[in-house]
């Protein structure tokens, strides 16, 4: 195995290009509800959904340990933030951000425990949080009011002003989502990035460089611990309404899918991910029901032929058409 | 007392299920180092095939059990070759956990297109008379369960160490490398390996559904189910698998008399969990396997 394909980094400068794409996509994010103002919901769904995507990529992309977990993380952050801010009258942007930290924390915790097994058996104690979460959030009346939800959760209210229509929780949640891309690409690109990617590859090899395989993958856990809390939280304040129906074991897999068809090593990919798995249903109730065998057919294409994901496979295809070398190296098994 | 020893024995009813999806999924990964989380899926869709089967074209339901077994023995036979095949030589192993929750989801979806989202259940094999045994009423369908994971286990068994074939797919299990070496067309083995686990969840599904309800959302469950059990077991064990299934069952059996059912299935798994920290490898597996 050579160095070349150990290191899925790619240098990043920040070239002129780079800013004009920066700006490109911030005009087109200010001015996507005056283009589609009746999609507005599906636009905010997407972005929460993002967010709970690109907290994965560094633990799924770099250090190639998928965690199904992510709605246990959401179900604290949306359960905790509407008892936060109804029991103990919380302000809610407090809320949320304790809430994060606790689920980072928690991450932390659950990380020392399930990160010394190999790959399969930390994507079974995730999968074993999910099966928890839907269980306990809909058994555990008293505390999250079982199957019927959650009601009454207060808008979010930041600096006095109350986030509350479509169009200001869709511009918080670009502003929000552009920061996690920026921290996670930043991360993938960082001393940090580079020994997840170790650990990722041959996590014996990197131990034997100094590098604690289990710290820093229980760091990654607690980055998507974060997300996927914040996510939960907005959520939550924008349905002001939460229920166990919103977190269940197919929608664990579904945030996975859509990480996973995206791509896991770019910020773009998991957003190419959230549009599909969360457009297509709204095309009309036979795309609904087509949805996840839809979903299914793609993941197992995209995961056997397309290593980083529809994001990378177009990247690799502009990459060949630019430059006509010969192909890259084959995937290593 | 006896209300006690009836709960228990319909945990074990479950967890014959559990067992024949763990033993599944046990054999596939002994033979081919993959996880095939869509085994739970393959249940529920032999399950609802076989319902309309019987109601469609009015076989008894006992008669579709031999069809669903033949079928889907020779269908995942060609799911085989067509999707894990082609993965497992491309793929690394989360990449291949991942083409296996594709499955799932891809199963899931197939019996939402053509089920839609109704449960669904059929009359029991062999009447609904149950017996009366010291107290507690068996229904007959208990019986064909135990015996679907007693014959599972018993062909396996005999297939594994009394037959040339079995002779190979375990070499290909210790060594895949040195078996190709010996002339043991190593592909084959695997293709044999998820033939078996499509027969097994045929019987599984076929067996469970004339006394439960399913429909496309029990496939998480099931996998999940399945999975666990498997892991608890020891990966790769099949006494294991056998063990860990019955074992769930059992302890959602008993949990189920305090709680409700969504509670009973969080404390078993929660307990089972448990379990693997502390001992990772599970009742039956060996140490080298998990650690790094």
């Amino acid at each position: 195995m050579t160095v070349a394909q150990i290191a899925p980094v790619r240098v990043s400068a920040a070239t002129g290009r780079t800013w004009l794409g920066l700006a490109v996509g911030a005009l087109a994010a200010l001015a996507l509800p005056y283009l589609i103002p009746t999609q507005m919901s599906l636009l905010v769904t997407v972005g929460i959904f993002y967010l709970a995507c690109i907290g994965l990529t560094p633990l799924i992309g770099q250090a190639g340990q998928v965690s199904l977990g992510q709605t246990l993380f959401m179900a604290i952050g949306a359960y905790g933030a509407g008892l936060l801010t109804l029991k103990w009258q919380w302000p809610t942007a407090l809320a949320a951000v304790v809430l994060a930290l606790f689920c980072g924390g928690l991450a932390l915790i659950f990380g020392a425990a399930f990160l010394r097994l190999r790959g399969y058996y930390f994507a079974l104690a995730t999968l074993g949080l999910a099966v928890a979460t839907a269980a306990l959030s809909t058994a555990w009346i008293s505390v999250t009011g079982g199957p019927s939800g959650m009601v009454d959760i207060p808008s979010l209210s930041l600096f006095g002003y109350e986030v509350f229509s479509d169009q200001a929780n869709f511009y918080l949640l670009v502003v929000l989502g552009g920061i996690a891309a920026w921290i996670t690409t930043n991360l993938r690109t960082s001393q940090t990035g580079r020994a997840l990617a170790a650990v990722g590859h041959d996590s014996v090899a990197a131990g034997m460089l100094g590098i604690n395989a289990s710290r820093y993958k229980a760091v990654a856990f607690a980055i998507s611990a974060m997300t996927a809390s914040l996510a939960g939280s907005l959520y939550a304040f924008y349905l002001r309404f939460f229920s166990p129906e919103i977190i269940t074991v197919t929608v664990a897999f579904s945030i996975v899918i859509m990480v996973a068809i995206g791509g896991s090593r770019s910020a773009f990919g998991p957003l190419i991910g959230a549009l599909v798995i969360q457009g297509v249903p709204q095309m009309g109730q036979t795309f609904a029901t087509w949805v996840p065998l839809f979903a299914g057919l793609v993941l197992i294409v995209v995961m056997t032929y397309f290593p980083g994901g529809l994001w990378g496979a177009i990247g690799d295809a502009v990459g060949a058409l630019r430059r006509p070398a010969p192909s890259h190296a084959k995937e290593q098994r | 007392m006896s209300d006690y020893l009836q709960s228990i024995l319909g945990g074990l009813a479950d967890g014959c299920v559990y067992a024949l999806i763990a033993l599944g999924m046990s054999v596939i990964y002994s033979i081919s180092r993959i996880i095939s989380l869509a085994q739970g899926g393959f249940v529920v869709l032999a399950a609802l095939c076989a319902v309309s089967l019987q109601s469609g074209l009015g076989i008894s339901p006992l008669a579709t059990l031999p069809i669903m077994v033949v079928i889907f023995s020779v269908g995942m036979i060609g799911v085989a070759q067509i999707v894990i095949q082609p993965a497992a030589k491309r793929a690394t192993p989360e990449r291949l956990l991942l083409v296996t929750v594709g499955m799932l989801q891809a199963v899931g979806g197939l019996l939402l297109i053509g089920w839609g989202n109704l449960p669904y259940t059929m009359p029991a094999f062999t009447g609904d008379a149950p017996v009366k045994v010291a107290g507690l009423s068996l229904p007959t369908q208990y019986f064909w369960l135990a015996g679907a994971l007693a014959v599972s286990v018993l062909g396996l068994w005999l297939l594994l160490t009394k037959t040339d074939i079995g002779l190979a797919m375990r070499a290909t299990a210790s060594n895949p490398g040195a078996a190709a070496l010996q002339g043991i067309r190593v592909d084959r083995m695997r293709l044999i390996a998820f033939g078996l686990a499509g027969a097994m969840a045929a019987l599984a599904g076929t067996t469970i559904v004339p006394i439960t309800f399913l429909q496309f959302t029990t496939v998480t469950p099931y996998a999940v189910a399945g999975f666990i059990a498997a892991v608890v077991g020891g990966l790769g064990s099949n006494m294991g698998a056998v063990t860990g299934g019955l074992l769930l069952g059992l302890l959602q059996g008993v949990f189920g008399r305090y709680w409700n059912a969504d509670l009973a299935q969080l404390t078993a798994i929660a307990l089972l969990v448990a379990v693997l920290v502390i001992r990772p490898q599970g009742i039956f597996g060996t140490p080298e396997r998990v650690r790094r």
